[in-house]
């Protein structure tokens, strides 16, 4: 008889730890040109080296992804991105933390800037 | 600093120069003060550009909008309008006026105030100094009294320095 549910048999209340997370939870990615694929990683890198258009794929309703970002040059978030707050400083590292509250159509961000 | 303004969605946003954070139709441009002019225009941010001639002390601006001729945003100018009369505002202008005089001349009161005090002479050139606010004021008050424009009344100067 084929399994329809997760019984406690197969996996107890409260048993699923840090290490049986999929890498998109759990590892640091550089964002090698521009792609943002939020499938593949929770945290994305990057040093702007140019005024650089990010691009999201596979997000999905709920996902938040956290890109560290720093460089002086421009950092263009898709129109998709409505910003709540923060300013972005290149001279700096930035936070910059995108909720997606509507698949690939809405994502939030709040930019935070390290103390200097 | 250039004013400038973007189109997003229908909407203008003027913006005193460049802003840190530009939201454009196309996506929100961080840190867009490190962009050139040229990534700048492409983002849609192009300069504001006020009609030849314009005094916002006796113009009014229309509501700004696309000059695609020149890739600019812009303005109309028309005459402002005032709901005093001629006489009223001139009144009010050759009480300014005064009011500028008063000021100057308490710069050098205590100069008089001391002749009489203790008889110590007021110096020559603060005596013509303050003769001389008097007879301007005297020119200006004919001169505004001459006025027959709402608008010269407003940009005519009653500065006396």
């Amino acid at each position: 008889m084929a399994l329809t549910k997760v019984t406690a048999a197969v996996l107890n209340d409260d048993a699923v730890s840090y290490d049986k997370l999929g890498n998109e939870f759990t590892t640091a990615a550089a964002i090698a040109a521009s792609a943002v694929d939020f499938s593949t990683a929770q945290v994305f890198t990057k040093t702007l080296a140019a005024d650089t258009t990010l691009t999201f794929s596979n997000v999905s309703t709920g996902m938040v992804k956290d890109l560290v970002i720093t460089g002086s040059h421009a950092l263009v978030l898709p129109a998709s991105v409505k910003v709540i707050s923060g300013t972005y400083d290149g001279t700096v590292s930035n936070l910059i933390q995108i909720a997606a509250t509507n698949g690939s159509t809405e994502q939030w961000a709040t930019i935070s800037k390290q103390a200097t | 600093m250039a004013t400038k303004a973007i189109n997003k969605n229908g909407v203008i946003t003027v913006y005193n120069g460049v802003p840190k954070t530009l939201y454009s139709s196309s996506g929100t441009y961080l840190n867009a003060q490190a962009m050139s002019e040229t990534a700048l225009r492409n983002a849609g941010l192009f300069d504001v550009v006020y009609p030849e001639g314009y005094n916002s002390a006796i113009d009014d601006l229309s509501e700004i909008f696309w000059d695609s001729a020149n890739s600019v945003f812009t303005y109309t100018k028309s005459d402002k309008t005032w709901t005093q009369s001629l006489e009223e505002m001139k009144t009010n202008k050759i009480s300014n006026l005064k009011s500028n005089a008063n000021s100057k001349l308490a710069e050098t009161d205590w100069y008089v105030i001391r002749k009489d005090d203790d008889g110590t002479a007021v110096p020559a050139d603060i005596t013509t100094a303050r003769a001389a606010v008097r007879t301007a004021v005297g020119t200006k008050e004919t001169e505004i009294n001459a006025l027959t424009e709402k608008s010269a009344v407003v940009l005519y100067d009653i500065n006396l320095d």
